[in-house]
């Protein structure tokens, strides 16, 4: 079966100053899928994660070498600015903008100079409505972001990273902030947005990893240990390392 | 059970405590208590609109019929029905004896009073002072002053035929110019400063890596905050008076001049406080405006700009504070001169150097010193609360 390629890394090597962080990445991410990266703390997962969008240029002394493709094209050749609306990222503590719950999903369209309000308001519903927060909010629409509870606010900010209708979806350990409801409500979400959306998630939860993603890879200082199918790399390891991880023998 | 030493380490401890909060709680009453005990009774809303100079005026008055005029009698108000004119004694706004014009009657002569040699009519209206009176009696001339108190006034004026020079003055000692010219200042040095001040806040906060030109940037940032603030008036002297001189075309001393050396004065409380509540912004802000594919400009004005309103709500409470307090720089920059007619381009006296010329005069004038203080107290009161309700209005997305 033929999967299209979203993100194609090769060789990449990233150092923070004098530390280096990754080593020889070499790894796909196939179109609507949900990729998880799972390993122990420090490992590289998030830094990898940041790598797709670019987070990691605002990192004084971070050095990235190797080759990064989005959809075929040097993302380092691609302006960050247009990289980060077609990536979206979600981060691991919710943290949306001292605003309005409309005006936080509408933020990145403002900073687009989208301006006619009737469309603004048309994309903040849907997207609202995607992220399964819409009928929780429909009628606080105007009321402070940080009214909303911790899940609901992690689902407002999926909703404001989907307005943007990127192609991928970053989720940085979107759920580790969470209690176990709200996290259900999330991996569902997860589920539904894998339709439309590329979705990479970095996560703790090796549960998680395995109820939701599609393909796993596996980290462990900086490498790439094993890169899978999630039920073939969870119930069949080719590494002994994997092994002894996903069976908690260390981590 | 706690050791002998320790107990007693605990009980000096408290005891020292509760002395120094008594301490200055007793300084901060008794403060303003000297200030509303001498100045209270001086304030008025007369002294927040008049001139600070009187300005005298020479009229002269002629009864042509023999109508008399009725007023109903009140307690220390006296009348004449001659001249229906009403006098009282009273104090001026700066304690000095004076007689006020009670009340003049529409009909009588006061009323259609001409200027002093001329056929121009004058008017006279309630509330002036009256300084002193030239006129005819059947014997001959007279004069009557201020000195003669109201009652004597009356009574000789009763017996006059022509008032050749009625001198009158409108009332002055008002702070009218002082609060003008305080309220310019403030304006005109945020309009400088806080601009200003925010931009560095933010280059300092957002955009500077940390390397040495960046850190003696902020010592020097923060040694002029310790600068004392007669320096500053120098730097004025020499600096920013040819310069409005040469870009307003006037000469000397002005509250342009003033604003500017106030401006450079409040710059660092400006940027520090700033940046202390950019700084306070979590990170995780601008990380996710950048994630969503904002710029840094866009993040810088969107996102952390208005979390750091408070910040520079707080700098500008404190900065005007500053302000108001100021007078050793702005005696050097803006004069001494107390003016009625307020003009950015030229000299003008603050509430506070206002407070300094009256105490500077040959017979200190504590009282009205002391009134323009609870005025000054009063103002700054104001804008501590306006602050407050405005951080509170503007804040109103943080959690509850």
């Amino acid at each position: 079966m033929e999967e299209k390629i979203v993100f194609h890394c090769e060789n990449v090597n990233l150092s923070y100053k004098t530390k280096q962080c990754l080593f020889n990445v070499n790894l796909d991410i196939y179109e609507k899928k949900v990729t998880a990266f799972i390993g122990p703390s420090g490992c590289g997962k998030s830094t990898l994660l940041r790598c797709f969008n670019r987070m990691n240029d605002l990192i004084d002394g971070c050095k990235i070498t190797g080759k990064i493709e989005y959809n075929g094209e040097d993302i380092f050749s691609i302006n960050p600015l247009i990289l980060r609306k077609n990536v979206g990222m979600v981060f691991q503590n919710p943290n949306p903008f001292p605003m309005s719950i409309f005006d936080n999903v509408a933020y990145g369209l403002k900073c687009q100079g989208i301006k006619n309000k009737e469309k603004l308001k048309e994309i903040v519903i849907s997207s609202l409505k995607k992220a399964a927060l819409y009928d929780e909010v429909k009628d606080r629409l105007k009321d402070s972001a940080l009214s909303l509870s911790g899940g609901q606010q992690q689902r407002l900010c999926i909703a404001r990273a989907i307005a943007l209708s990127p192609s991928v979806i970053l989720m940085d350990e979107p759920t580790s902030a969470l209690d176990p409801i709200a996290t259900s409500k999330i991996e569902e979400l997860i589920f539904e947005l894998k339709k439309e959306f590329t979705i990479v998630i970095v996560t703790h939860n090796m549960q998680q990893a395995a109820r939701i993603s599609d393909y796993t890879a596996f980290f462990m200082m900086g490498e790439i240990v094993e890169f899978n199918e999630t039920t073939k790399l969870f119930k069949e390891p080719k590494e002994k390392k994997t092994e002894d991880y996903i069976t908690g023998r260390f981590g | 059970m706690l050791s002998k030493g320790r107990q007693f380490k605990n009980i000096m401890g408290n005891v020292g405590a509760y002395a120094s909060i008594i301490f200055t709680i007793l300084v901060i009453i008794s403060i303003i208590y000297y200030c509303f005990s001498t100045g209270i009774n001086r304030i008025s809303f007369d002294m927040l609109v008049n001139d600070y100079y009187e300005t005298a005026y020479f009229a002269s008055v002629e009864k042509n019929d023999d109508t008399y005029y009725s007023f109903e009698e009140k307690e220390d108000v006296y009348f004449s029905s001659k001249w229906g004119i009403a006098l009282k004694d009273d104090q001026d706004l700066e304690g000095n004896k004076c007689v006020k014009i009670y009340y003049i009657d529409s009909m009588s002569p006061f009323a259609n009073a001409k200027k002093e040699n001329s056929e121009e009519s004058i008017v006279i209206s309630n509330g002036m002072l009256v300084k002193r009176i030239q006129f005819k009696t059947e014997a001959g001339n007279e004069i009557v002053t201020v000195k003669n108190g109201s009652e004597q006034i009356i009574d000789k004026l009763n017996s006059a035929i022509k008032i050749d020079e009625f001198y009158f003055a409108s009332m002055g000692g008002g702070i009218r110019g002082s609060l003008l010219s305080t309220i310019y200042l403030i304006l005109l040095t945020l309009v400088i400063s806080l601009p200003l001040g925010i931009l560095v806040a933010l280059y300092l906060g957002n955009y500077a890596k940390d390397n040495k030109f960046i850190q003696i940037l902020r010592t020097l940032i923060d040694m002029i905050s310790g600068i004392p603030s007669i320096i500053f008036g120098l730097v004025g002297v020499i600096v920013f008076i040819p310069f409005v001189s040469v870009i307003s075309n006037t000469s000397g001393l002005s509250i342009l001049a003033g604003a500017f050396t106030m401006s450079i004065m409040i710059l660092p409380l400006i940027i520090k406080n700033t940046e202390d509540a950019i700084n306070a912004i979590p990170k995780s802000y601008k990380m996710n405006s950048l994630a969503l594919g904002a710029s840094e400009t866009q993040t810088t004005f969107k996102v952390i700009l208005p979390n750091a309103i408070s910040g520079i709500l707080t700098s500008t409470l404190l900065s005007i504070g500053r302000i108001i307090g100021e007078s050793a720089a702005l005696i050097f920059v803006m004069g001494s001169a107390i003016q009625d007619d307020v003009n950015i381009f030229k000299g003008a006296t603050t509430l506070s150097v206002h407070i300094w010329t009256v105490l500077a005069a040959e017979n200190p004038n504590y009282s009205l010193a002391c009134s323009i203080s609870i005025i000054i107290l009063l103002v700054v009161f104001l804008l501590n609360i306006l602050v407050k309700i405005i951080c509170k209005r503007l804040n109103r997305f943080e959690v509850k």
